[in-house]
């Protein structure tokens, strides 16, 4: 099996090689032949990879141990989805898994492509053969899955805070977000070379920019979720190099997905759109280059190797090859319009935009500031949570505020009717939320304001700004309110326009414009979930409250309106781990909320065999009579005091296991979203006495709820109108002209 | 150069100007340095002062005090060698040998006094390998 691998890897590797040779000459010498052969070559890449990935799961479901890579991330007792998922769990195999998808990827390029763009197919043909061929030269002689040690009884096993069902699905997601911008940018490619440099590249991509933006922004949202339940610090974004490098192709992708409605409608922006998906592309590279190379110190990344130069390379020839051809082709990308006014459609999606490649822009400098520091000065310096929030919320909030305007204000040239017409209505309501969001915290704006004053006078921007953050919360819900009120109005205006015309009831007229316009209602639809998002940012953000204590069971603890109880405690072996269970009850004035379990899980080191058996006999007296069991569990502690003195090192691994109570009730209104978030710090074994750290966590769930209107609204967009294959197939015909 | 064209270049201008200033505010405020054990011990860092510092955890060093709220350790990094006393909330990360990064002040004793740490598992293969030992431990390597 292990051969197999090899041999399907290295036949993967040649065929990926040809099929980036063959696909250019073919199109250079106009030989249909080795055209044909170059896509045939990338199905049979496909099949090859698919093999290989089939022997390496063999692996790990047979326990394989002699497989370094099934030594290190997988267990003869690891229970078989996180057997599976341990395939992206390291180096090796999270890049087959890359290579994976993006040959199959591939394959269905080639297969939708069968009869259509045949003029751009062998370039595009050529660029993603050219990026499988990068990856697989890795996975065969950088980072082989396949290679051998010895023979081995058991294996380490996944890390603990990783079994656990968002961290197998939030790599996958990123994985077909970051590999899935590669098509648009080999179509991009080929556009340039081929000089179909109008709407057509982009409009034949559309649904893998949506798809590829989609999934690496719900894979984003699951790594942050993921971060709030399972790594217990009570947040959800760190601004982490990582998670960093994940966000900044979100937000050029992001940009491009606006910048091309106007290329479609206007005829503008061409050298921009080809920019931007340049950009999202090499910023994918990148990103996975970051994470992998381990350049930048963060939590998340993988073991160093000689990966890092491999991608500095690839990722150079890339970024400087295709700005390289958008140079040369300059010529025809001219713009068929002017902008003709700042305030309209047109230059408020350039605006957006901006501040998207600008935030990104920024993210990248914080991001790389160490690297560079150390290149200039000698010494690493590193950026840390409130810069970049001191940086970028203010231009989110502009962001947010543009989200409003867009879709309200007229293309061209917006007049003083248009503006008076469209904006009333928003414009009260953002500024009434305002207002009241700006009274209910009257006293914090007031101090604000004179800290502000005495800031401005020392002529202290960073205390100005500091201060300022006092007013991002009433900021957000007022711009929140702006932006929902230009969207009801579009949904508003829309129906009434069916209704005059059709007389539908107001149920069918809001159905059925948005099902003939499901890019734009669709697009209208992931603007709400991005606002609901928001106030979900600033109300945890700004509202949050913690509290530290010790109870002894029997205790009772208050915060902000809640009492918590702490019932009792006990001890659980199960699985591979012996955990300390706090047993919790929420009240909150005087009703029963829910119960509670936060506990400190401890994972043996299986290893030591003593320690393994004391293990096991506890497990097995667990269901059984209480006495015996907690005579296994005592003396189970003191097998693990007694090794640990001896070995003169730790042989367990913590985790903690936090208990989160969310609030979704209509009777508590006015704490809805809110989380209760219990953090168990230390649990004594012997008397139950636990210390813990309580978060209040307002309005946190909206942030997931807003996630889930994005990929409602996101679902919508990808279905195709009925005019879109029609207004594609013409656009095809203006190109074919023009290039002929 | 029209007057249109114009006034989109200055509001152009304006937006990365200001992102820009934010930027330079923010970078000249947060600087913090980022050193490794042996480099920090080295330069004899001066009391105050803010720091990250990189190194591993010394096996066997880790205490934890009741509470679970406060650790002291030894970080250690080439042949220096640094006492940490951190008060917070304790990654689930931070076990013997841990690659850590702490954030704090260096004290009049000699102790850094950390408020921030962050640590990832060690990839124990490559170092046990060095050292030519065998693995007896259940290691946990780093993931995705």
């Amino acid at each position: 099996m292990v051969d197999l691998g090899y041999f399907s890897l290295a036949i993967a590797l040649a065929t990926a090689g040809w099929a980036m040779v063959a696909a250019p000459l073919g199109a250079v010498a106009r030989n249909r032949g080795l055209q044909v052969s170059a896509e045939r070559a990338l199905y049979v890449a496909c099949g090859a990879v698919a093999l290989a990935v089939g022997c390496l799961i063999h692996g790990f479901v047979t326990d394989d141990f002699r497989l370094d890579y099934v030594y290190h991330y997988s267990s003869s007792n690891q229970p078989l989805p996180y057997k599976i998922s341990a395939l992206w769990g390291g180096q090796a195999g999270s890049l087959l898994f890359w290579v994976l998808i993006l040959t199959v990827m591939a394959a269905v390029m080639l297969l939708t492509n069968r009869s259509k763009n045949r003029a751009l197919m062998p370039w595009t043909t050529a660029v993603v053969a050219a990026t499988v061929t990068f990856f697989l030269i890795l996975v065969n002689f950088v980072e082989s899955p396949f290679v051998l040690g010895p023979a081995r009884a058991d294996g380490v096993g996944l890390n603990p805070q990783l079994k656990n069902y968002w961290m197998v699905i939030h790599p996958p997601c990123l994985y077909l977000g970051y590999v899935g911008f590669t098509v648009p940018f080999a179509f991009a490619m080929a556009a340039l070379v081929t000089r179909r440099t109008g709407q057509v590249w982009f409009r034949t991509t559309r649904r893998w920019t949506l798809f590829s933006w989609f999934f690496l922004g719900i894979g984003i949202l699951m790594g942050s979720y993921w971060a709030y339940i399972e790594l217990g610090w009570g947040g959800y974004w760190a601004w982490d190099p990582v998670e960093n490098a994940s966000l900044m192709p979100w937000l050029t992708g992001t940009a491009f997905l606006h910048s091309v409605m106007i290329q479609e409608k206007k005829g503008m922006l061409k050298i921009w759109n080809m920019t931007l998906v340049i950009l999202t592309f090499n910023l994918a590279i990148f990103g996975t280059f970051l994470t992998r190379s381990g350049i930048i110190s963060s939590v998340h990344s993988f073991a160093t190797s000689g990966i890092g130069p491999a991608f500095a390379v690839f990722l150079g020839i890339t970024f400087f090859g295709s700005m390289l051809l958008l140079i040369t082709r300059l010529e025809d990308l001219r713009s068929e319009a002017r902008l003709e006014s700042l305030l309209s459609r047109e230059s408020s999606f350039l605006f957006n935009n901006m501040i998207l490649v600008g935030i990104a822009a920024t993210v990248l400098l914080l991001t790389t500031f160490p690297l560079l520091s150390e290149a200039v000065t000698d010494t690493k310096v590193t950026m840390g949570p409130p810069i970049f929030n001191l940086v970028n919320i203010p231009w989110a909030l502009a962001l947010l505020l543009l989200t409003g305007i867009g879709p309200l204000i007229a293309w061209r040239k917006a007049t003083a009717g248009n503006l008076k017409r469209s904006f009333i209505f928003p414009s009260l309501l953002g500024s009434w939320v305002l207002l009241l969001a700006l009274i209910l915290s009257f006293e914090a704006c007031v101090s604000a304001l004179a800290g502000l004053g005495r800031a401005l006078v020392r002529l202290d921007v960073r205390g100005m700004f500091d201060q300022l953050q006092v007013f991002y919360p009433a900021l957000t819900f007022g711009i929140g309110a702006f932006v929902l009120g230009a969207l009801i109005l579009e949904f508003y205006r829309g129906a009434r326009a069916r209704r005059r015309q059709y007389g539908e009831s107001v149920a069918r007229a809001l159905g059925t414009l948005v099902w003939r316009n499901k890019r734009r209602y669709g697009g209208y639809t992931v603007h709400v979930g991005v606002v609901v998002v928001f106030i979900g940012i600033a109300g945890s953000s700004a509202y949050r409250s913690e509290h530290v204590e010790t109870l002894d069971p029997g205790g009772t603890l208050e915060i902000r309106g809640y009492s918590m109880r702490y019932d009792g405690y006990r001890h659980d072996a199960v699985d591979d781990y012996l955990g300390s269970v706090t047993e919790l009850s929420l009240f909150a004035d005087g009703r029963f909320l829910g119960n509670l379990e936060a506990a400190q899980r401890y994972h043996l080191n299986m290893q030591f065999p003593e320690l393994r058996d004391a293990f096991l006999r506890a497990k097995s007296l667990h269901d059984g009579d209480p006495v015996p069991y907690r005579e296994a569990v005592g003396d189970l502690f003191g097998t693990v005091e007694a090794l640990e003195a001896g070995a003169g090192r730790e042989v367990k691994t913590p985790s903690t296991e936090v208990a989160i109570l969310s609030t979704f009730s209509p009777l508590r209104l006015g704490r809805f979203g809110e989380d209760f978030y219990v953090i168990p710090m230390w649990v004594d074994p012997a008397t139950g006495r636990a210390n813990f750290r309580i978060f209040i966590n307002p309005m946190v769930n909206f942030i997931w709820l807003g996630g889930l209107i994005v990929v409602f609204g996101a679902h919508l967009c990808v279905f195709p109108d009925a005019g879109d294959r029609k207004r594609l197939a013409a656009a095809v015909a203006v190109e074919e002209r023009a290039v002929a | 150069m029209d007057g249109r064209r114009i006034k989109f270049l200055a509001l152009a201008a304006a937006i990365v100007g200001t992102m820009v200033f934010l930027l330079a505010v923010g970078i000249k405020g947060g600087m913090v340095y980022y050193v490794t054990v042996s480099e920090f011990v080295q330069n004899g860092a001066t009391q105050g002062d803010n720091f990250r510092i990189n190194g591993k955890v010394v096996p066997g060093s880790i205490e934890r005090l009741a509470g679970g709220a406060r650790v002291r350790f030894w970080m250690t990094e080439g042949s220096a060698r640094l006492y940490v006393d951190y008060e917070g909330i304790i990654p689930d990360t931070f076990v013997d040998d841990a690659d850590v990064v702490v954030h704090g002040v260096q004290q009049a004793d000699r102790t850094f006094k950390a408020d921030q740490l962050f640590a990832k598992c060690p990839s124990k293969y490559e170092a046990a390998e060095d050292a030519g030992e065998t693995i007896p431990h259940s290691e946990k390597s780093t993931g995705a």
